[in-house]
Parts: C-alpha cells; sequence; structure tokens
C-alpha cells in the first residue's frame, strides 16, 4: 500500500509541476487594450494669405516687422478678450466621440525668404513669430506660441461633438526682404485623445 | 489509508480534467505566448468599426488611445488603426510614428531610437470614398533595447494628403507601460 501511495504522490508531482510556470508566464503577458472611440476633426478654410481677408496696404502683400491675424474683422486687427467667433478665420467642426486635446504647429517657411518660425512668439531677423488662439480665451494672456512642432496645445479637453473657432497671430521678420518671392507653409492643426 | 489513496487519486483526477485556473486575469486583449495575435488564437479582436459610428462624410480615427502593460525588451504588441475617408474621392493618407507635442502625466516622450520599433503595415493607403479599413501597427522593441522610461508615450500620425496649407492631423496615443 505504502509503494502505492509514493507511487501516487510521484504522478500527482508530475501533474503538478507543469502546471506552476504556466502561471507564472501568465502574469508577464503583454497586455493591448483600447476603447473603441473615435478622433474626427475637420477644418475649414484650409488656407490663409497672410493680410489678404480686409487687406492693409496692399491687400495680400506683406510688409516686415508687422502683426498680422486671421481676423475677418481685420487682417492687422488683434482679437478681443474674450475672443469671440467673429474673430476667428477657422471652424474646426468635430464629431469625436471623445474629448480632444487640438495642438497647432507653423513650420518654417520652405520658399521665398524661408523665414523660420522663432518658436518664441516673437519676430527677430529672418523669423517670424506665431501665436494661435480660439473662442472663448483671453487673448491678451492666454494665446499660444504656435512653434514650429511641439507646440502646447491651443484647446484643451475639447468636449466630444463640441466645434470650436480658432485663429492665427503671425508677425513678420524684422529685416528686409531679399527674394520678393512669395513664401508659404503649412500649418497643422492636430487633435488626440485627452 | 485506503481512504488517502482515494482522496489523492480525485486530486489527481480533477487536477487533469480541470486544470489550473490563471492566477491574474487583466481586463485587456491578452497576447499569446508568441506576443502576436493570429485568427487562431481565438481572441476577441474590437470590431472595425465602433458602436456609434461617427458621420460617414467625415475622415476619422479610432482608437484614441492604445494602452500596452507588462510590455519588455523582446515583447511586441499590435493594434490596428481604423481610418475612414470621408471625402467624395479616393484619398491618399499618410501613416507613420509620430514623435508627442505632449504626453500624458507620468508618461515621458520616447528616445531617438524608438521610432524604429514601430512598424505600419500601410504608411500611404489609398482609400476610395467613404472607405474604412485597419491599418496593423506593430511595436516591437529588440531584446538588447534599453528601457529608457518605466512609462512611455508615442503617436501614430494619420493625416489626409489631399488637404490645402492648413492641415488637421488626427493622432492615435500608445502609452507604453513597461513591467
Amino acid at each position: 500500500m505504502r509503494k502505492l501511495l509514493v507511487a501516487m504522490l510521484l504522478v500527482l508531482a508530475l501533474i503538478v509541476v507543469p502546471v506552476t510556470p504556466a502561471l507564472a508566464l501568465t502574469a508577464q503577458d503583454v497586455t493591448v487594450t483600447a476603447t473603441p472611440a473615435f478622433i474626427a476633426i475637420s477644418n475649414a478654410p484650409g488656407t490663409w494669405t497672410i493680410n489678404d481677408i480686409v487687406g492693409v496696404g496692399t491687400k495680400g502683400v506683406m510688409v516686415i516687422d508687422t502683426i498680422y491675424y486671421s481676423n475677418p474683422l481685420g487682417d492687422c486687427t488683434s482679437p478681443s478678450d474674450p475672443v469671440v467667433d467673429g474673430e476667428c478665420r477657422f471652424t474646426i467642426t468635430n464629431t469625436s466621440t471623445v474629448i480632444t486635446d487640438l495642438t497647432v504647429n507653423f513650420p518654417d517657411h520652405a520658399s521665398g525668404d524661408a523665414s523660420t518660425n522663432s518658436d518664441l512668439g516673437t519676430n527677430d531677423t529672418t523669423s517670424f513669430g506665431a501665436y494661435v488662439y480660439c473662442t472663448g480665451m483671453t487673448y491678451s494672456t492666454e494665446k499660444v506660441i504656435c512653434k514650429k512642432a511641439a507646440s502646447d496645445p491651443m484647446k484643451e479637453d475639447l468636449a466630444a461633438t463640441t466645434n470650436i473657432l480658432w485663429g492665427i497671430t503671425y508677425e513678420s521678420q524684422s529685416d528686409a526682404w531679399t527674394s520678393g518671392t512669395p513664401m508659404t507653409s503649412t500649418v497643422t492643426i492636430t487633435a488626440t485623445a485627452a | 489509508m485506503k481512504k488517502l489513496s482515494v482522496i489523492l487519486i480525485v486530486i489527481g483526477l480533477l487536477l487533469v480534467v480541470v486544470g489550473c485556473p490563471p492566477s491574474y486575469e487583466p481586463g485587456g486583449l491578452i497576447l499569446p505566448e508568441d506576443n502576436e495575435i493570429t485568427e487562431g488564437d481565438g481572441i476577441d479582436i474590437p470590431p472595425a468599426v465602433p458602436i456609434g459610428a461617427p458621420p460617414d462624410d467625415m475622415n476619422w480615427i479610432s482608437p484614441g488611445k492604445v494602452n500596452v502593460a507588462n510590455f519588455y525588451p523582446g515583447a511586441r504588441a499590435e493594434y490596428p488603426v481604423t481610418i475612414h475617408n470621408g471625402n467624395d474621392t479616393a484619398c491618399n493618407f499618410a501613416v507613420s510614428y509620430r514623435y508627442p507635442d505632449h504626453v500624458d502625466g507620468d508618461f515621458v516622450k520616447p528616445n531617438i531610437e524608438a521610432q524604429s520599433w514601430v512598424i505600419v503595415a500601410d504608411m500611404t493607403p489609398l482609400l476610395a470614398p467613404k472607405e474604412t479599413r485597419d491599418i496593423l501597427i506593430t511595436l516591437e522593441m529588440p531584446e538588447d533595447a534599453d528601457i529608457f522610461a518605466p512609462q512611455w508615450e508615442f503617436w501614430i500620425s494619420v493625416m489626409d494628403t489631399s488637404q490645402g496649407m492648413v492641415k488637421t492631423e488626427l493622432c492615435v496615443r500608445w502609452l507604453v507601460i513597461m513591467r
């Protein structure tokens, strides 16, 4: 009987031993989770020619060392505190099902004088400064520096399915143009889940 | 002694038939031992089009965040980004790794090598009007890679390349927690 008992204990031990690593391995599995939610924004209009909304001086032509706004009330008219819808050129239509953050980046110009973004909001020789603002914001204190990359969010925690209007402030470089050729850049507004 | 023998036999049979349940059951998707999901693994992958879809005439992506936990050098994690073309014409989209502009609380921005750990199955998909498509994203960390932070974040950027000079970019945040 003792032999039988020992044999059975051995069998039990053989059964239990292979199970043990499975328990440890499970705890080490990589897990990947995601909530089915949408990010859906669109922006209109998709273009902005500086000093071309109303036009100060020669419409569509910008001069050096001047602050321009994408403000439908006037290209050199600063938005008020707080910013109202009528002072914003762009409308973001937001049908996202989650709260989102919106960030705007304004890379260096790629043609003409190839003015670069100072990343400071202010201009300098051969560099421009840029800010972004949105409706409801206290412009004088809350406008956000629009860098060439990695800007801070213009709008944090935008509620789901809530549209927003926004605009850009641009300060042209402080020194004279040299090329006489138009400059272009592509501004990107990025939406991420908050 | 006979009773003890019977009890041991019963216990043995129960262990063989029932087996041991796992002691850890996370709420998310568990990758199999080879850390790769295939159809034969019997894992429920979330549907390509989640419930409550937004208007058909807008571009959208899903999900907004992907959470990866227990990650380690040598591991692999996969999750698709679902892209919808809301335009009336076929459009090219650019899908790529994106260095984040900002990160969540205790997470940090990735080191420069992280970009090479991310594989986008199709970086320039051409989507037909109103088409919705899954593009598989794979995060594969080399075995000899340094764990530069316990929690880090990167983004997957999706951009409709037909847009004008003021563009919108939709990003999926990948939040990675190392084990």
